[in-house]
């Protein structure tokens, strides 16, 4: 988060100014990678970047503090993760994997980042992103909304189109069945 | 009210409305959690939700070089905010969205170097699971097992040690997280790295002459690096072998110089900032 200069490096980035519109990202970034990594684990940087590309877009026509931006960008993000299930339904041919993969070809011993490759430094940051993961869909959605995003309970129930109090019960549940399956770790070891 | 005849056994218990839980759910929700005033049986998931918010790595911001290119191109025209003026500009615009496509060979670029950003505090969290969460990892991800000898000793009563052992630069690192989770961090991000600390130093009155004791690891950094910028090689490479020559600023490829220099106070904000919530 932002916090207290959020405003005023808005503004800037409104205006052109790259250097707020880097703290704009590095602060939004991580996280929505994140988000979209338990979401939607295929092509998550994809739809990260082309998140981004429609929030520059409309981004001097944004009003709002720093709730609001979130709210929108996770928004802008889950819509990309919708247009793209309902373009892979409607043409199953033209999956993001039969895009062109530009260079990646020309860079030799990379390997192609997929959702079994997470690879973050941080190994905590990877386990947990895999155990929200198997969460049910709702309840995974909402706890990253809620403490990746940063969004409060209606922030959440509007992005999702459903009521607060469904939000609450969803995230209570997630983290029930978050401390079930840490606990069936404990007994499998 | 209380009629003995009715056991509570009886009663149906639905876990997800527990009332004396739900404080604490939506506390840990919140990130105003205390772990101290966190339920035991709720722990390990408080320490998944502070690993979630565990800081960038460098991989993960490797799409900036293509998301700068964009906004370059979309942002900060006034007048026409998001809309090319000529031909040319289509062109050029149509060439950043080819671009953005690559960003996913930039991530993986990414993940080839190194550096990790907000150094300090990752290179707390980096190989140091909380005890419930390496249990998790080593079933599903096939992580390292967690050896009881190597979970540290934990002072009694603090149940679950989280951390690297803090000598060297891990004690470096530690003070630098703590440091960087008092100004920037939730709750319980300066939760865990207080206790990190506490139990490194060896209690809560010895972290001060801890950290000031603790010296900078390594003559390789380069002179007037800001804390919890950039990581030293030797923050984060916990037994691995190092990618980047000693000294050299760890700047992945497909990250460049340009965006390096161009973006030196905005990078460095945004990374200081984008670690949680406040």
């Amino acid at each position: 988060m932002i916090g207290e200069d959020f405003a005023a490096v808005l503004t800037a980035a409104q205006q052109g100014d790259e250097a707020a519109f880097a703290r704009l990202w590095h602060d939004g970034q991580p996280a929505l990678l994140r988000y979209l990594h338990v979401i939607a684990p295929d092509g998550a940087e994809d739809i990260a970047a082309e998140t981004w590309t429609h929030v520059v877009r409309g981004l001097a026509r944004f009003r709002g503090n720093e709730q609001n931006w979130r709210a929108w960008l996770f928004t802008t993000a889950r819509r990309r993760v919708i247009d793209q299930t309902r373009q892979l339904m409607r043409r199953p041919a033209t999956s993001l994997e039969a895009l062109p993969d530009l260079t990646l070809a020309d860079l030799p011993g990379l390997r192609s980042p997929d959702a079994a490759d997470l690879a973050l430094e941080n190994l905590a940051t990877r386990a947990a992103m895999e155990v929200i993961a198997r969460l049910p869909p709702l309840q995974a959605e909402v706890i990253m909304l809620r403490v990746m995003a940063g969004l409060d309970t209606e922030a959440v129930g509007l992005l999702l189109g459903r009521s607060p109090g469904a939000i609450r019960i969803a995230a209570h549940r997630g983290l029930h069945r978050l401390a079930s399956l840490l606990a069936e770790a404990e007994v499998t070891r | 009210m209380t009629d003995p005849s009715v056991p509570d056994r009886d009663m149906p218990t639905f876990p997800w409305s527990t009332q004396p839980q739900a404080g604490a759910l939506d506390a840990l929700l919140s990130g105003h959690a205390k772990p101290e005033e966190t339920p035991a049986e709720l722990r390990p998931v408080a320490e998944v939700l502070v690993a979630l918010q565990a800081p960038p790595d460098q991989r993960e911001v490797a799409g900036w070089e293509a998301a700068l290119t964009v906004y370059r191109e979309l942002a900060g025209r006034p007048g026409t905010p998001g809309r090319p003026r000529s031909p040319r500009a289509r062109s050029r615009r149509r060439r950043s969205i080819a671009s953005l496509l690559s960003a996913r060979v930039a991530a993986a670029a990414g993940a080839a170097a190194i550096a990790v950003l907000g150094g300090g505090v990752a290179a707390a969290y980096t190989g140091s699971l909380p005890a419930a969460l390496q249990r998790f990892a080593h079933v599903v991800i096939a992580a390292p097992r967690v050896h009881e000898s190597t979970a540290g000793p934990a002072p009694a009563g603090t149940g679950h040690g989280v951390g690297p052992s803090a000598d060297g630069s891990a004690a470096y690192g530690l003070c630098n997280a703590y440091q960087h989770a008092e100004e920037h961090g939730n709750a319980s991000q300066r939760a865990v790295a207080f206790r990190n600390l506490v139990n490194a130093a060896g209690g809560a009155g010895q972290v001060a002459a801890y950290c000031a004791s603790v010296p900078h690891p390594g003559p390789t950094s380069p002179p007037g690096r800001r804390v919890g910028q950039t990581a030293s090689p030797a923050d984060t490479n916990h037994g691995r072998k190092p990618t980047a020559p000693p000294g050299k600023p760890t700047t992945p490829p497909g990250n460049g110089n340009g965006n390096g220099n161009g973006n030196g106070n905005g990078g460095g904000n945004g990374n200081g900032n984008g670690h949680g919530k406040k």
